[in-house]
């Protein structure tokens, strides 16, 4: 018994050594940027940073506003793309990003990308705020799904999320979770590989769930969405704001934020065959994904607005 | 728990340890434990299935008991028949049910009366048919009188239940492994090695194998109207390949983890694509289920003794039931019909045992004559394959009629990384060649000196994270 233990660690060892070493050389795992919480509150990556998306030649670079992505902001009709990992998008190259797509059907803008992963509403919120007291966007586009919202209640506290205390209606900052773990996983790149390839609970049942992205059966905290709603009317340009919900959001949401005074997309994927998202265990929107999300997106601003690009453009200057 | 999970990763570590460092002293304990985490993988998929998995157990249990107690033979076969059509009337209710309804819909319809059928809406219990068979093989094996009945609760739950075999096979036997769960068991170096050598060679099979395979034979498999005839060859081809690297990967991890456990299970596979003829394949694909149907349906049935009628009969029934067995949908059922068809000639010409021995043992290359024969049987199988993997039979006439265009001659249209498999793929089948004599392609690794053992194990893995595929859950799982 002694021996075969021996030769087991041995082997795994040697074995966890070399696959480190392929991770590095083969880009198996994209690098995550380290973060910083600004004077505001927002968690921020430090600029300056760079690193591969997974298994790209491509490189990321935290800009000097502290996200990756598009930083279009010579021009003088920005619109900001804010989110969470799906805006992020450190699972797609560039070209996938949002912002990228949506300069193609625009080219008259400028976008700017403000996307981290665990990015709540109230968070989402703030950092228009960030944006207008910078670099002036004439709209934001904030890319959400319904658990955002539940998030940014702080009656339900995640530490590292900034949200907002109903009872006396302040924003609750989010710390900066560095746990042993996290360090260890983006450090140990082959420990993060395995975390990434083999994910946790992952069975027939949620694989399903995973590939038919997004689609809530819970009930609808109306009071919670409510509370947060009547928050941000009270402190937030809303006229400014447009909403993209997730596919699945529910009617009553929708309505909810209409109510409130923000305008809205539903994205929608139903006759869509393909699925939008990165792999059976990922719910991530692939490439296929973001231009699908692009596309609609492009209608809602063609259509809704009933304007195009250079009229767009017009109306939102003045 | 899938097998190429984390999760699993974590669990077998921390049930070996209890195993062979806290437990080894008694048995009893070491076969509570492997009972206890048997559950917990169980549960781990869904625990409300437990429950039946306890009640199917109990059932066996207790009739087992009852039959060997009856002194009557009224009773006997009263306690018998109870066992047989409470496990089977489960099988029918969870996996046939709706099936057997909305075919006797259409078949109202045809004859112009219209019904809707009453279907369930239930989830096949994951492992169910594994289960079932194995308590049915017990009840069967009493009532023969092959067998005593087990009085230790404990020992034969585990015989059902354990968590290497409990979800996909391989199908035990109540005498190859209840004596294996009553005998004291030691640790052997060579075994626990031998199980790390198959499982690592089982996740290969699984993950560099299957589940690449398996995104080209989706991809082709979904739009079949849009290939060419030769690009849909390679989709059969590239699922023939996904289906042998996902359930003898299975088999193999499942055979490798229980002899870490110093258990030994029935071998499942014995490299099926090398066979000669349709016979000798049913002899090394799923040997666990083969034989089951053979010893407890053929013979039962009066196998071959009864002239040429009674062996095509029999032939036939076993078939058609192996096709069922794996999924109430007609794809099966012609998928078990075309092999019924394809062993035939050599039933009634009765070859069907000509080609008992490993082929070309001892040689580095098959005769002209035996590559021949590979060659044919494996095509036989690759066509019958796409009745197994298409959705419907309108689906699978579509595809086999796509190959049979004009396209077949055209190049195949696929990913430069599709070709990249292929060529995978070819080093896999290279390997299970040479290691064909083995009990798994690189079982006779070990006669190397360790720098070479160790270089192929890395090298393994290296590719494990090059080429590792999408997909993850086993095709076996759902039958």
């Amino acid at each position: 018994m002694q021996k075969f233990i021996i030769k087991l660690f041995l082997f795994t060892t040697i074995i966890t050594i070399a696959g480190e070493v392929i991770v590095r050389i083969f880009k198996l795992t994209p690098d995550i940027p380290h973060l910083y919480v600004d004077h505001t509150g927002i968690q921020r990556y430090i600029p300056g940073q760079t690193g591969y998306y997974s298994k790209a030649n491509s490189k990321w670079e935290v800009n000097h506003y502290g996200w990756l992505g598009i930083a279009d902001v010579e021009n003088d009709s920005i619109i900001s793309i804010i989110g969470d990992s799906f805006i992020e998008n450190m699972m797609n190259p560039i070209s996938c990003n949002q912002g990228s797509i949506l300069k193609s059907y625009f080219k008259d803008f400028g976008f700017f990308e403000a996307g981290r992963s665990g990015v709540t509403f109230i968070e989402a919120m703030q950092i228009t705020k960030l944006l207008d007291s910078t670099i002036k966007p004439k709209m934001h586009l904030i890319y959400m799904a319904e658990d955002d919202f539940y998030e940014s209640d702080a009656t339900y506290r995640f530490k590292d999320r900034m949200q907002l205390n109903l009872t006396s209606n302040t924003i609750v900052n989010g710390e900066l979770k560095a746990p042993g773990v996290k360090k260890l996983l983006y450090n140990c790149k082959v420990l993060y590989y395995l975390y990434l390839r083999f994910p946790l609970f992952v069975n027939s049942k949620n694989k399903e769930s995973h590939t038919t992205a997004q689609v809530k059966t819970k009930e609808v905290d109306v009071k919670s969405i409510n509370s947060i709603l009547d928050y941000c009317r009270k402190n937030y340009e809303l006229e400014k704001i447009v909403l993209v919900l997730h596919p699945g959001t529910s009617k009553t949401v929708e309505t909810m934020v209409n109510n409130a005074g923000f305008k809205s997309i539903t994205l929608n994927t139903t006759g869509d065959e393909k699925s939008w998202a990165v792999s059976s265990s990922d719910g991530h929107w692939s490439c296929y994904g973001h231009h699908e999300v692009a596309k609609q997106i492009r209608a809602y601003l063609t259509t809704h607005i009933k304007l195009n690009a250079t009229k767009l453009k017009m109306a939102l200057n003045k | 728990m899938l097998f190429n999970s984390i999760n699993f990763a974590l669990f077998l570590p921390v049930v070996f340890a209890l195993y062979w460092f806290v437990l080894h002293k008694n048995l009893k304990l070491q076969n509570f434990l492997l009972l206890g985490a048997s559950y917990f993988f169980y549960a781990c998929w869904d625990w409300r299935f437990l429950f039946l998995l306890v009640f199917s157990t109990l059932l066996d249990y207790f009739t087992g008991i009852k039959i060997a107690e009856a002194t009557q033979v009224r009773l006997k076969k009263f306690w018998f028949w109870l066992s047989i059509s409470i496990n089977l009337g489960f099988l029918g209710v969870f996996k046939y049910f709706n099936f057997f309804s909305e075919s006797f819909a259409e078949a109202l319809s045809n004859v112009g009366l219209q019904v809707n059928p009453w279907t369930l809406n239930v989830i096949l219990p994951i492992g169910i048919s594994f289960y079932t068979f194995h308590g049915l093989s017990y009840v069967i094996d009493i009532y023969k009188g092959k067998i005593k009945p087990e009085k230790d609760f404990i020992d034969y739950s585990l015989f059902v239940s354990f968590f290497p075999l409990l979800v996909a096979g391989p199908i035990e036997r109540a005498t190859h492994l209840l004596p294996q769960i009553k005998k004291k068991r030691t640790f052997e170096y060579s075994t626990a090695v031998d199980g790390l050598r198959q499982i690592l060679w089982g996740l290969f099979k699984k993950i560099v194998i299957a589940d690449n395979c398996a995104y080209f034979a989706n991809i082709i498999f979904d739009n079949p109207a849009q290939q060419s005839g030769s690009t849909l060859v390679l989709g059969a081809l590239f699922f023939t390949f996904q289906i042998y690297g996902d359930f003898s990967g299975y088999s193999d991890i499942a055979l490798g983890t229980a002899r870490l456990f110093g258990i030994e299970l029935l071998k499942n596979f014995s490299f099926p694509y090398f066979s000669r003829d349709i016979a000798e394949f049913w002899r090394r694909w799923h040997i666990s289920l083969s034989s089951w149907f053979r010893d407890y349906v053929y013979i039962p049935c009066g196998g071959s003794r009864g002239g040429n009628w009674m062996k095509v009969r029999n032939t036939f029934i076993i078939f058609l039931l192996s096709g069922f067995w794996h999924g109430a949908n007609w794809t099966f059922i012609i998928w078990g019909l075309l092999n019924a068809l394809y062993i035939m000639p050599s039933i009634l010409l009765n070859t069907n045992r000509s080609n008992l021995d490993i082929v070309a043992k001892g040689r580095l290359l098959p005769s002209f004559k035996d590559f021949l024969q590979i060659l044919l049987t494996f095509s036989l199988t690759v066509f019958a394959w796409i009745f197994f993997r298409a959705v419907d039979l309108h689906h699978a006439f579509q595809y086999i009629g796509g190959i049979f265009s004009a396209s077949l001659f055209e190049m195949p249209v696929l990913p430069e990384s599709g070709f990249i498999i292929l060529l995978l793929v070819a080093m896999f089948f290279t390997v299970e060649w040479f290691g064909r004599e083995g009990d798994f392609a690189i079982s006779k690794i070990s006669i190397f000196p360790t720098p070479v053992s160790w270089s192929v194990y890395f090298g393994l893995i290296v590719l494990m994270f090059i080429f590792q595929g999408k997909e993850q859950v086993f095709i076996y799982f759902q039958f």
